[in-house]
């Protein structure tokens, strides 16, 4: 070992610290405020302890549950098409000759800021004045509100996360077929298998532990996922695309219900923990460590 | 036959790049248009560039005191964050000892916290603190996901530096903490200049922390971007010279770091 014990500490405890300090005060405040009731509006009624109430009155609120759904579906549907899509496209690009040239074209959209991003998609699906409707009636097709009605803010909220984050999903399939033996696949020509057969039995087993990394860190980011959203529609129209993120953050700064909004911080933990671990479960050990 | 799938490959890496590419394209023509042409339909797409509405944007808006928020506030907080973060990395790199995998998963862990449970209790602190829209307030909080951050990147980094070289140090007579400073840290050092880059690639385009803790002050780029889109209406030229702006310094950040980008991106998983 490189290290002395005493080193070790001189250079690892300042971080130590400061990573307690800023990761796990959180937690704790986030559980005593979940219990007490606590309005910033009403500071008159102070904030004494009101149990699990703040909890009961989530579970109860259609709205909790319905933004739970919405969550459900930026993480399944999102992450599922950005799979699919990064997928053909790292294929595709791998089978290029010199495909790699264009590559760094697709790093604009996932490290633009997400705050621009949202205001570009925005302007670009203005019922009236944006550049996709204008396109849509070039093709001979009606008109849509992009982000006007609920079922198709929904889809429209999901092309912009699929437009700001396929490219990096790509680019982790990409570097993995690139690292791909090739053995397999001669044998595979030899044995006459056919391009179903090489895809399910060599690449996607080969491919399984990057595209495992893929689905984990997409679909925490897409749970946790606030900033386009609140751009392009803020939770709207009505619900439609109020997400946990959003609604939590409605909740805590918008009707300053800190116990609930606390409540529903705790809440979001767990779940996140819960996929985390189900997820460390399936990939294997090499991988992370 | 060959030929002819070779067409088709290319035609479809070209639709890909349209698709990718012409939101960027769109945007930052419109901040080069009058603002008749950013909205008129059908688009005008060939137009005499103008930089009017750049001039008017750092002119006549807080514009140029966002933008020099966002850079103290993510300068500070990257600073202490690699200062934090960079012995720490080295020490988790090269001391072995129990539960070493948990304590590194919990330090994993922290960056998949969902920021709502972050920001409630500092909210409460920074108020009763009276520092709220106050740039410590921003950098305090954004240590929550860079130093983690900065962490778990460079002890990949210095994973990847052979020991070999710093035992021959040790041999030779220097002390364990001179052959870090000395020798680790030179060879470590691309990794560890792209971490760096990367952490203040995420801080200068964080948006939710700085939405709530700041108004005025202290706002930052990102939320100062999100208020004009209430209060310009159709000033669609003026959103987007300011958006363009807002992006150019992160694009040169993300060109020099190309190389390390999914490795930042994926938290090290994917080299």
């Amino acid at each position: 070992m490189l290290l002395k014990k005493r080193s070790f500490y001189i250079l690892f405890l300042p971080a130590l610290v400061v990573l307690i300090g800023v990761a796990i005060f959180p937690f704790f405040a986030c559980i005593n405020n979940s219990l007490r009731f606590y309005d910033l509006t009403n500071p008159a009624k102070g904030t004494p302890y009101i149990g699990g109430t703040n909890y009961r009155l989530l579970f109860e609120d259609g709205r909790f549950w319905h933004s739970l759904l919405v969550t459900f579906y930026f993480v399944i549907f999102g992450v599922a098409v950005q799979l699919v899509l990064g997928y053909l496209m790292a294929s595709l690009l791998n089978g290029v000759e010199k495909g790699s040239l264009v590559l760094p074209f697709f790093l604009i959209p996932m490290v633009m800021t997400p705050v621009v991003v949202g205001l570009t998609w925005r302007l670009m699906y203005d019922h009236i004045l944006g550049i996709l409707n204008y396109f849509i009636r070039l093709i001979g097709m009606t008109p849509q509100p992009w982000l006007g009605t609920e079922s198709l803010a929904l889809f429209s909220i999901i092309l912009t996360d699929v437009w700001e984050w396929t490219p990096l999903i790509f680019l982790i399939l990409y570097s993995g077929m690139k690292a791909l033996p090739t053995e397999p696949y001669e044998a595979a020509t030899i044995d006459g298998a056919s391009i179903w057969q090489v895809l399910y039995r060599i690449t996607l087993p080969l491919l399984k532990p990057v595209i495992l990394v893929a689905i984990l860190l997409r679909a925490i980011d897409a749970f946790k996922w606030f900033d386009t959203i609140y751009i392009m529609t803020s939770g709207g129209p009505g619900v439609a695309t109020e997400s946990a993120s959003i609604y939590s953050y409605m909740i805590a700064f918008n009707f300053f219900n800190i116990g609930k909004g606390s409540a529903f911080s705790i809440i979001m933990i767990i779940l996140v923990n819960i996929f985390c671990m189900i997820f460390i479960k399936i990939i294997p050990e090499k991988e992370v460590a | 036959m060959i030929r002819k799938n070779k067409v088709v490959m290319f035609i479809l890496v070209g639709v890909l790049l349209v698709f990718f590419l012409f939101p960027v394209y769109w945007i930052v023509t419109m901040s080069l248009k009058t603002r008749i042409q950013a909205i008129s339909i059908p688009p005008v797409w060939f137009f005499k560039p103008l930089l009017k509405n750049y001039t008017k944007v750092l002119l006549e808006s807080a514009f140029p005191r966002n933008f020099l928020n966002s850079f103290i506030i993510s300068l500070s907080t990257v600073f202490l964050s690699v200062l934090l973060g960079t012995p720490a990395a080295y020490a988790l790199s090269r001391y072995n000892f129990r539960h070493k995998r948990d304590l590194l998963f919990w330090i994993l862990s922290t960056r998949f916290a969902p920021p709502i449970a972050v920001i409630i209790p500092f909210f409460l602190l920074f108020r009763d603190l009276k520092i709220l829209d106050s740039h410590l307030a921003l950098i305090i909080v954004y240590l929550t996901f860079n130093l983690s951050f900065i962490i778990w990147l460079m002890r990949g980094f210095f994973n990847e530096v052979p020991q070999e070289l710093e035992e021959a140090a040790l041999v030779d007579g220097t002390t364990d903490l001179g052959a870090f400073v000395r020798i680790a840290f030179p060879l470590a050092a691309p990794g560890i200049v792209a971490s760096t880059i990367l952490s203040f690639l995420f801080s200068w385009n964080e948006f939710f922390f700085a939405l709530i803790l700041t108004r005025k002050i202290a706002q930052t780029l990102p939320v100062a971007i999100s208020g004009y889109i209430g209060f310009m209406g159709i000033e669609w030229e003026n959103m987007s010279a300011a958006a363009v702006m807002a992006s150019i310094p992160i694009l040169v950040l993300a060109m020099i770091v190309q190389k390390y980008l999914v490795r930042g991106l994926t938290l090290g998983a994917i080299k």
